[in-house]
């Protein structure tokens, strides 16, 4: 098990996963924006998202976990 | 030593010394405040 | 017939044809690209439109810009030749900035110190061109990317030079995406540009609070020529970071400002009548720009290499961050972010950058400062 990590304070604008999807190391799983600028976060490793834990628009701190992988 | 040189090296001497003294002043403040703020709220964190 | 004919000239001389030259044309020409820039590329809309329609109604032979009557005249008078405007959006800039990351990284100030050394280096540039001391201060300052800034300092230092170092100013910050990205990796190595910074820790509402104090007292005590504009700025901030007056501060970012951006901007292009544009000077003070913003951004990305040489491997500084330097907030920290994420996709310094962006804000106020003190 694994989590994903926000690595940088923004919000969240996209999430391009869902639960119980597969993801390969590098896969883009969220677009966070910061200073009007896109973001996209990148899963550490590859597993299945098993629970994500923000939502669109919600603002988000460096090192809030973001999603959790199996 | 001509105005040119004056303004230069005064110049550059003041921008650097304006951020070596604030480097200094942010590091001590930022002391200061986490100190009091832990003094406010001791069972915080 | 001769009435009608008497009429029809009488009609002719209220009318302004007469007293157009092919100088005031090609102003219109350089109104209508900046215009088209502004709309079309979005390049520094928010200034450059209404600096545009300024240089518009200048070249239109009428009396606006007028001394003592004409409406431009009085809004550039007030605004720009007292130095209202210019610390009133310091104020303003002030209530919108977040020194978190300075006061996480206080290192940071160094690096929006050294790019004030590009300011410097043009400084000489202009003045090997010709240009006199205090017109060369003013085009130097360009390479600090404020706008504000550099209006203010060509009011006191060279009025005349207002108009085009603005322009120039405000339309290179557009350009900061080109400019810099190939002046950032001729100076640093793959190696370098891969450097993960380590997280910024948490900046509590203390010490938010104190920051903008102790910077007014530090920065006004060794520079008091830089009081209007640090002032104002640090003001503004602790507005923000008070927490106590949301109004205040929300006026400072949103009605104040946009106001005065109006005021500034069509005033501005007012100081652009053909006669005074229409130089060789021009052409010069443009590519001084140029390399003003170049060099501004190599001064950040060496020093930030050399801060390196001094600290413990895990508390490196990414290079690139020196880039931000160049105080176009937050322009140029998007830039070092995108750098840096294109030498590795998973390095995120935007929020690292924010530190030498803002500290850049500081930084050029203070070299305006000490170009007054020698030079006013």
């Amino acid at each position: 098990m694994a989590v994903i990590e926000s690595p940088m304070a923004g919000k969240v604008i996209e999430i391009l996963v869902e639960v119980g999807q597969s993801v390969q190391e590098d896969d883009e799983v969220i677009i966070l924006e910061a200073m009007k600028m896109e973001n996209p976060v990148y899963a550490p490793e590859g597993g299945v998202v098993q629970e994500i834990k923000v939502e669109v628009g919600q603002k988000v701190e460096e090192g809030e976990v973001l999603i959790v992988l199996e | 030593m001509s105005l040119e040189m004056t303004v230069f090296v005064s110049g550059i001497t003041g921008v650097f010394l304006v951020m070596i003294f604030l480097q200094i002043m942010v590091n001590l403040s930022s002391k200061l405040a986490i100190r009091l703020e832990k003094r406010e709220s001791p069972d915080d964190k | 017939m001769d009435v009608f004919m008497d009429i029809i000239m009488n009609l002719w001389s209220t009318m302004a044809f007469d007293n157009l030259y092919w100088g005031n044309v090609v102003m219109w020409g350089i109104a209508f690209l900046l215009i088209y820039l502004a709309i079309k590329k979005d390049y520094e809309p928010l200034l450059l439109l209404p600096i545009a329609f300024g240089i518009l109604l200048v070249n239109l032979p009428s009396d606006i810009m007028k001394e003592g009557s004409g409406l431009l005249w009085i809004l550039y008078h007030y605004g720009e030749e007292w130095a209202i405007i210019p610390p009133l959006i310091f104020l303003g800039i002030g209530a919108m900035t977040d020194f978190g990351p300075v006061i996480a990284n206080p290192k940071t100030l160094l690096l929006g110190a050294a790019a004030q050394g590009g300011v410097y280096i043009t400084f000489f540039g202009a003045l090997a061109l010709g240009f006199t001391a205090a017109e060369a201060a003013t085009i130097g300052i360009i390479g600090g990317a404020d706008g504000p800034t550099t209006i203010f300092l060509s009011a006191k230092l060279a009025p005349h030079l207002m108009g085009v170092c603005a322009v120039a100013a405000y339309s290179y910050m557009a350009m900061v995406p080109i400019i810099q990205p190939p002046v950032m990796k001729a100076l640093t190595t793959e190696k370098e540009r891969k450097i993960r910074m380590k997280s910024l820790r948490k900046v509590s509402k203390l010490e938010k609070i104190f920051f903008p104090i102790i910077t007014a007292i530090v920065v006004i005590l060794i520079v008091p020529d830089a009081a209007a504009l640090i002032g104002m700025f640090c003001f503004g901030n602790l507005m923000r970071e008070s927490g106590v007056v949301e109004r205040l501060s929300n006026a400072a970012q949103n009605e104040l400002m946009n106001i005065i951006t109006i005021f500034l901007g069509v005033s501005v292009g007012a100081t652009m009548p053909a006669e005074v544009f229409l130089t060789p000077q021009v052409i010069y003070i443009f590519v001084l720009g140029c390399v003003a913003f170049a060099t501004a951004t190599a001064c950040g990305v060496l020093l930030a290499k050399f801060m390196n040489l001094f600290l413990k491997e895990g508390e490196k500084i990414n290079p690139l961050i020196g880039a931000a330097g160049v105080s176009a907030v937050p322009m140029a920290a998007r830039v070092a972010h995108k750098v840096g994420s294109e030498a590795d996709r998973k390095n995120y310094l935007l929020m690292h950058a924010m530190g030498p962006n803002v500290a850049g804000v500081i930084g050029t106020a203070v070299a305006a400062g000490m170009f007054l003190s020698v030079l006013k």
